[in-house]
């Protein structure tokens, strides 16, 4: 089972891989993105899909931010913490919003 | 619905909330949620893409080339005109209406258009293809003031700084076109198959990229001959095919698909070569000249490549664009941002330049073909007759 390093690709010939997790390095909580591209025997690359995984907290509220990939100049952009859970049977009182840049 | 200031947080009760207002560009979202008891969590970073506004202008048929007026902020296309109409046309199209104020009609197949960088008497210049001629467009008037006979098969085109004259590349030779005369004043000879040609906006050099045999001729200007000749990409084979300078003129760049490399030529002439990922058929240079952008001619590849204490540093990007490499680039007046195009796939990629990395991918249906830099916006011709004209000004990198 490969171990994933941020932003470096892992090449497969299998279409199912699992992520090896170190205990004494467990992922971060939060939001982890993952991506796909594959590629033909022609050499063509496919655009990449992602997916999501979130590792929950397990003492404290764990927030998970969606927002869509794009949006029109001018037009709202929805940002989506409904993702967002608490430890049982704690419940979030607050959402903080920042916009970092 | 609240409008987000940078690093200022916002309280809700509520999971769901609109943000108003952010300005175009990739934009970073942070979101800590607190539970009752006060305990909180760990910030959730999203990042959204403000796609920047654009707009489309009605060219064609045909979109083959464009060049951007600075003076009047008015873009210049050449249409090839379609199977039924045997000659090209201008459409003159301005960027502040939004629309086309004059169209010219030139000769047949036209390629390429060039326009006089020059502050009186300006002309545009239209390559005629198919018919071997130059069309000599007088800018105020539009009006097409003489068509010129240049040889075979004339391709690229470049002006004078001075609007004097007009370089145009033929299959084995550069034509010096006299604007003021409107005759041929001379013929330059010059490497085998030169495939573009571009002049120094100090006006002493003009740089001619020779796809045949590997080489860049160097034109002295003012005795309109050739004064050196360079060997780019360290091979016959490195097929010059696109020329690249700095304001100054030099470092000048030259992309070279044939062996997959780039070279940077320096003011005396030296040329520095290195290897790229893949082939690169387009390169377009910053202000200085100290970085330049090469396109994949086949592959979806955008390398940055910086000239730091006499050695090149590349850095790659991969962009979102299957089944096709960029093929022309354009790089805003403040060096921040790229536009590059994907004739293959319906789709233009912002850019920026500090580090390849996508701000936005803005659909662009049936191809687009070429950009130039165009002030506050950046404008691609596409396959389906549009002038597309993307607002650069606002995005914040």
């Amino acid at each position: 089972m490969p171990a994933f390093v941020p932003g470096t690709p892992v090449e497969t010939t299998e279409p199912t891989v699992e992520v090896t997790v170190d205990p004494q390095r467990p992922l971060p909580i939060g939001r982890h993105r993952f991506q796909l591209v594959v590629v033909d025997d022609s050499g063509n690359r496919s655009a990449p899909d992602t997916v999501d995984v979130v590792v929950r907290d397990s003492q404290n509220p764990t927030a998970v931010l969606r927002v869509a990939s794009q949006v029109e100049f001018g037009k709202s952009i929805t940002l989506d913490g409904r993702a967002s859970s608490d430890v049982p049977p704690g419940k979030i009182a607050r959402y903080i919003w920042t916009m970092l840049d | 619905m609240p409008v987000f200031t940078p690093n200022v947080a916002l309280e809700t009760a509520e999971p769901i909330v609109e943000a108003e207002g952010a300005p175009a560009g990739r934009r970073r979202f942070s979101l800590v949620v607190e539970d009752e008891d006060g305990n909180r969590s760990e910030p959730s970073i999203a990042v959204v893409t403000v796609l920047p506004p654009s707009f489309r202008v009605a060219v064609g048929p045909g979109p083959v080339d464009l060049a951007y007026d600075d003076r009047t902020r008015e873009v210049w296309v050449l249409n090839s005109g379609s199977a039924e109409r045997n000659r090209g046309s201008v459409s003159v199209a301005g960027l502040a209406r939004r629309q086309v104020l004059a169209t010219v009609v030139v000769g047949a197949k036209p390629s390429e258009i060039a326009l006089s960088p020059a502050a009186d008497r300006r002309r545009a210049v239209a390559v005629n293809t198919g018919d071997g001629t130059v069309s000599i467009i007088d800018m105020q008037t539009r009006q097409v003031t003489a068509t010129v006979p240049v040889g075979e098969r004339p391709g690229a085109v470049d002006i004078s700084a001075d609007g004097r004259w007009a370089y145009v590349v033929l299959p084995a030779a550069v034509v010096v076109v006299d604007l003021l005369r409107q005759t041929v004043a001379k013929t330059i000879p010059v490497g085998a198959q030169p495939a573009r040609v571009i002049f120094a906006t100090n006006g002493r050099e003009a740089l001619v990229g020779n796809s045949g045999d590997g080489t860049v001729s160097v034109i002295d200007a003012a005795r309109q001959a050739v004064s050196d000749t360079v060997r780019v990409g360290g091979a016959t084979a490195s097929k010059p095919q696109e020329v690249a300078l700095a304001v100054e003129t030099y470092p000048a760049w030259s992309a070279n698909p044939g062996n997959r490399t780039g070279s940077v030529i320096q003011p005396d002439h030296t040329v520095l070569d290195f290897r790229l990922e893949e082939a690169c058929a387009g390169v377009a240079v910053t202000f200085d000249g100290q970085i330049a952008l090469f396109a994949g001619a086949d592959q979806p590849l955008l390398a940055r490549v910086a000239f730091e204490g006499g050695r090149p540093a590349i850095a790659n990007a991969r962009l979102p664009a299957p089944g096709g490499g960029p093929k022309g680039i354009a790089i805003s007046p403040n060096d921040a941002i790229a536009l590059v195009v994907h004739p293959e796939t319906a789709a233009v990629s912002l850019v920026t330049v500090k580090r390849p990395q996508l701000i936005a991918r803005l659909e662009a249906p049936r191809g687009p073909l070429r950009t130039v830099a165009a002030g506050s916006f950046a404008c691609a011709i596409c396959q389906d007759d549009a002038l597309l004209a993307v607002d650069w000004s606002g995005v914040t990198v």
